[in-house]
């Protein structure tokens, strides 16, 4: 009877996956299409022909063997700036009270709702007085300077719920503020971190808009992101080019949610114990 | 071992004040690198756009004339603007359920323990979310048009007697959008759900399980009140991206049929950037995204003060 | 616990050292570039920054680029391309902060004068002769368009021609038993045509098909195609060459929507119309999939490219059933490609358009089938695919040049400059109509023409108050006549 289950729920999670992931199947099948066979075929997963061309082409317009580089660099660089601000944040904000914490609060989730979409010139002017225009740096600056606030909430919420006793022992152990929060808060927090570098990652790496903007003179320091949309254009549209790329570019996030999504199945009370 | 506790704790006493007085100064140094980086990359820009909403500029020219509060009142005063202004909560009050939700029941599935494919049915919810989205709109085209699957299986089984446009008709275009948004998005939601669900010690089911509940008990009585703090800011995360969602809508339907899918940032997106004749108007753009976000965090402070007071005045 | 610990600091610590050795060969690559940079310096090899959003020239562009890297190896070009959204959300901030490319085109909707104004270009004159002057056709060089004060400021893109002829599939036809090379004239021939082909196909194809999220291809067809009916709309100016006033309510624009609604309800329009854009439906009509699509020149070279098999022809828009009372309105030059006032290597961006207008490359966009050139002679002798050089006859024939405004007072630009694009527009309006959202599209017209004439007043009142010297008779060309091109003797006559 259990068996029976288990192979039923197995069968209809397999086929809820499938309609699920079809339209991700689909954008990797069209970059073996040609062109003419992207609209021709509707909605066939297996191209009559393949052909490489797409990635060929994806691959060299998105200058891959430089702008791969510039990707990771950004998109790391970013990772970890954000991983320590927003950390270091919500450590505070959820376990402290202290003066002006509401204020802190207030600020940053109101500033949620603000369109950023004309941020640009302002963020444009800034990295230029700072002396960053062009550079990798100015640019992983200005992606970490984006809107956090989600992931300080996580962390708050999360560091809020452990209990007080694990910071007791470690102050008797004599352990100051920053090694308490270092060496004891910070590795229980490893769901939170999990999922705080996953969508990072997601956002730098696919980021365009800013890095584009802040390397317009520079097109060494561009990342892959920026590389890969001169693909779409205003009139002439390179579908294939664009799932091409999309595949291309998807390879290195899945494989970083791969790596981090074990701590999903880590369970708190295991490190508490442990 | 307890003396040294009690005598630790004197001494604590003791020195409470100084120890306050540290901790409030770690406090703020904790703070600073984020309130630094907020006050460059988010506070300037946005007391920049608040200038730039009060000017009459296209974004393109060096000369602008200093309107006040001019375009705030044309804001106000557009019909499309209350239009994209409506179908903004629409697009959240149809997409927030879901990602509440759905993504709740499927973290609690693939969490347990003993299931092997977990973190392969994970991968694959999560799959949607790293797919491009302007091939997203054109698959989705295929799917979802007049002579699509979704019509084919539909009217096959019976379900429609004829094949509706789902994003070509007025009336179901923002349905459509809905569930494709959701679709792509829910994978998002289903990670900080589990981030959730592992902040919950294991010995609570433990201890339940040697009382005998059952899967159902254990879900409503430990797991659902364990998630509600997280469960906020899933909440909040999703009301402020559905309330600012624009790439989806923008490849999907670009805001028709007729204004029909039109939400704000689609709205914005139009008068910064578009213009037939003349030029486009970013003073304006700014004024309206400002005014919108303006009216949300007032109807949240209005939203926080009704439920304090029928909960009683109880801190949040 | 000390376990876990090791595998979050395992991977802290692989981020550091990726980030580190990241950091490294970023420092030395950038030093590397610097040192050769310098020794490029010392060789005097230059930099040209060139920025744009041509697309469908990409190929062609690239090949042009690497060829003249070529012939002048002390001259790299650097090529940015994007689309227009993209380009003016960077634009006015590259200028300001003198990060302006050597070459940039003026946004859509941005006259002359305005960009003049803002300083962003420099006149060409010093460094482009007659030479090069005179390879262009008559029009090119306009006070008002392209020139001010006797200066020249910029160089269009291409020849523009009307954009609404229409494309129809001879396969198609000769299944639906039409006659391929006697397509239909007037708009009750066109309809039932689309309807036959929608019929003989079996749902495997359907008479028409649109790009309806992209709103300018409504707009336009209305545009022009009302014009061949007496409605005097054109793109130069918001008013009604016929009324002088704004006027979208006329019988010939609602007889063209009528048209329009009326194929809907038919069944005519390809079922994806509604969901797709203006590529997506260029690509469809490619797939055989369509027997009309209401379209510009620049999909000719791209059917050529992706779809060799296609049997297709070009015939002029359908008149209105009681006869022809206009002409399309055929566009002036509209500015484009300028060099930044700013711009460091003003003699190797002059050479860049020198060798970029040369007979010998816009002959090859023409053979492309991508775009008419304003050479002289060179449509003429380049033009290869036989569909191209129809397009050229048949827009020709059936279209006038329409009066412009800044021709007339430069100072116009002022006006455009001020002027607030109402919403909906025409096309929107369109598209309501098509999708069903709106039953009768007259009240949104009537509204239309009213603000319309509202934005035209106040926009006229903040050039006055700027200094400029304008009028609402600015916008009224008391001697355009329906049937003739509006020549510089027009101009004169009412000045």
């Amino acid at each position: 009877m259990k068996n029976f289950r288990r192979t039923i729920f197995y069968i209809v999670m397999t086929a809820f996956c499938f309609v699920w992931i079809y339209p991700f199947l689909w954008m990797v099948s069209a970059s073996f299409k040609s062109q003419n066979e992207f609209f021709e075929n509707g909605l066939s997963l297996i191209p009559d022909n393949f052909t490489f061309e797409n990635i060929l082409r994806a691959w060299n317009e998105a200058n891959f063997e430089q702008y791969f580089v510039n990707s990771v660099v950004i998109t790391v660089g970013t990772m970890l700036i954000v991983f320590f601000t927003t950390s270091t944040c919500g450590y505070v904000l959820g376990r402290y009270n202290f003066k002006g914490k509401k204020s802190v609060y207030l600020l940053l989730i109101a500033s949620m709702f603000v369109p950023m979409e004309f941020a640009i010139i302002p963020i444009y002017d800034l990295i230029k007085t700072m002396g960053l225009m062009n550079t990798r740096l100015g640019v992983i600056l200005a992606e970490s300077g984006g809107n956090h606030i989600i992931f300080i909430l996580l962390f708050a919420t999360f560091f809020s719920k452990i209990p007080k006793e694990l910071e007791e022992a470690a102050i008797m152990d004599g352990s100051g503020f920053f090694r308490t929060f270092i060496s004891v808060m910070l590795p229980l927090s490893k769901p939170v971190i999990g999922s705080v570098m996953i969508m990072q990652f997601i956002w730098s790496w696919n980021s365009f808009l800013l890095p584009l903007i802040l390397t317009l003179n520079a097109p060494e320091a561009r990342p892959l992101s920026v590389g890969l949309y001169a693909l779409r254009g205003e009139n002439i549209v390179d579908w294939t080019g664009i799932a091409a790329g999309g595949t291309i570019a998807i390879i290195p996030i899945i494989v970083i949610f791969l790596s981090l999504q074990r701590y999903f199945v880590e369970g708190i009370a295991g490190s508490v114990k442990g | 071992m307890k003396e040294i506790i009690q005598t630790k704790s004197k001494v604590k006493i003791s020195s409470k004040k100084k120890t306050k007085w540290k901790t409030e100064l770690w406090c703020w140094v904790f703070l600073l690198p984020t309130l630094v980086l907020f006050a460059m990359f988010q506070g300037w820009p946005i007391v920049a756009s608040w200038y730039y909403a009060t000017l009459d500029w296209s974004g393109l020219t060096p000369d602008s004339t200093f309107v006040g509060m001019d375009n705030f009142i044309n804001v106000a005063k557009d019909p499309y603007f209350w239009n994209a202004f409506k179908n903004s909560f629409i697009f959240m009050l149809g997409t927030i359920p879901f990602h509440l939700f759905l993504a709740l029941v499927l973290a609690v599935i693939l969490h347990k323990p003993g299931l092997k494919a977990a973190n392969l049915f994970r991968t694959f919810i999560f799959l949607p979310v790293v797919t491009t989205t302007s091939i997203v709109g054109i698959i989705m085209v295929f799917i979802w048009g007049s002579d699509g699957s979704i019509n084919d299986t539909l009217v096959k089984i019976g379900f429609l007697d004829q094949s509706i446009n789902w994003l070509g008709d007025a009336k179901w275009s923002m349905f459509t959008v809905i569930l494709v948004s959701v679709w792509k998005n829910l994978g998002v939601n289903l990670i900080y759900w589990l981030a959730g669900l592992q902040s919950i010690p294991q010995e609570l089911y433990e201890a339940a399980d040697v009382d005998g509940a059952t899967g159902f008990r254990k879900f409503f009585h430990i797991t659902v009140p364990l998630l509600i703090p997280i469960g906020t800011i899933i909440l909040l995360l999703n009301v402020v991206n559905s309330l600012k969602a624009f790439d989806l809508i923008k490849t999907m339907t670009n805001g028709g049929p007729f204004f029909a899918t039109d939400v704000v940032s689609t709205y914005i997106y139009r008068y910064a950037f578009t213009s037939e004749m003349g030029l486009p108007q970013l003073g304006y753009a700014s004024a309206a995204g400002l005014f919108f976000a303006v009216t949300i965090v007032i109807i949240a402070v209005i939203q926080a003060v009704v439920t304090n007071r029928i909960k009683g005045g109880r801190n949040i | 616990m000390k376990k876990k610990f090791k595998g979050i600091g395992i991977f802290l610590m692989a981020l550091l050292i990726l980030q580190v050795f990241a950091a490294c060969s970023n420092s030395t690559s950038s030093e590397d570039d610097e040192k050769t940079s310098d020794s490029k310096d010392t060789e005097e090899r230059i930099t040209l920054r060139v920025m744009d959003w041509a697309d469908s020239e990409k190929v062609y562009r690239e090949q042009f680029i690497e060829d003249f890297e070529k012939r002048h190896p002390n001259i790299k070009i650097e090529y940015t391309l994007l689309t227009s959204d993209q380009f003016q959300s960077t634009i006015t901030t590259a200028i300001k902060s003198g990060d302006a490319p050597d070459l940039f085109p003026i946004p859509p909707g941005m006259k002359l004068g305005t960009a003049v104004a803002g300083d962003w270009y420099q006149p060409l004159d010093e460094y482009l002769d007659d030479e090069f002057k005179n390879r262009f056709m008559d029009g090119v060089f306009v006070e008002g368009l392209t020139m001010q004060d006797g200066k020249t400021y910029t160089i269009p893109a291409k020849l523009d021609l009307p954009n609404t002829l229409v494309f129809y599939n001879k396969q198609l036809f000769r299944d639906a038993g039409l006659d391929p090379e006697n397509p239909p004239k007037t708009h009750t021939e066109f309809a039932e045509a689309a309807k036959k082909i929608t019929e003989a196909s079996d749902g495997n194809a359907y008479g028409i098909i649109e790009g309806s999220k992209t709103i300018v291809r409504w707009k336009n067809p209305i545009v022009d195609w009302s014009a061949l009916g007496g409605s005097g709309l054109n793109p130069h100016s918001p008013l009604s060459l016929v009324s002088n006033e704004a006027d979208y309510t006329s019988e010939p624009v609602l007889e063209v929507m009528n048209l329009f609604q009326g194929m809907m309800e038919d069944g005519s329009y390809h079922p994806k119309t509604l969901n797709i854009s203006a590529p997506e439906a260029r690509a469809l009509f490619g797939q055989g999939q369509a027997g009309f699509i209401i379209q510009g020149e620049w999909c000719i070279g791209v059917w050529q490219n992706e779809n060799p098999e296609l049997d297709f022809g070009v015939m002029a828009p359908p008149v209105p059933d009681s006869g022809q009372e206009g002409f399309l309105p055929r566009p002036n030059f509209q500015p484009w490609l300028g060099m930044a006032k700013t711009s460091e290597h003003p003699e190797a961006a002059a050479l860049y358009l020198k060798e970029y207008y040369s007979k010998d490359y816009q002959s090859v966009l023409v053979k492309a089938g991508d775009r008419f050139t304003m050479l002289k002679d060179v449509n003429e002798t380049a033009a290869e695919i036989p569909q191209f050089k129809q397009y050229y006859d048949i827009a020709m024939e059936n279209s006038r040049l329409a009066p412009s405004v800044e021709i007339r007072n430069p100072e116009a630009s002022v006006v455009f400059g001020n002027y607030k694009d109402p919403q909906p527009g025409l096309g929107d309006i369109l598209q309501g109509v098509m999708a069903g959202a709106l039953e009768d599209p007259t009240d949104q017209l009537e509204m239309l023409s009213e603000n319309v004439n509202t934005s035209l007043e106040q926009a006229l009142e903040a050039a006055k108050a700027e200094g400029a010297e304008v009028s609402i008779d600015d916008f009224k060309f008391s001697n355009w006549k329906p049937n003739q091109d509006y020549t510089a003797e027009d101009y004169e006559a009412v000045r």
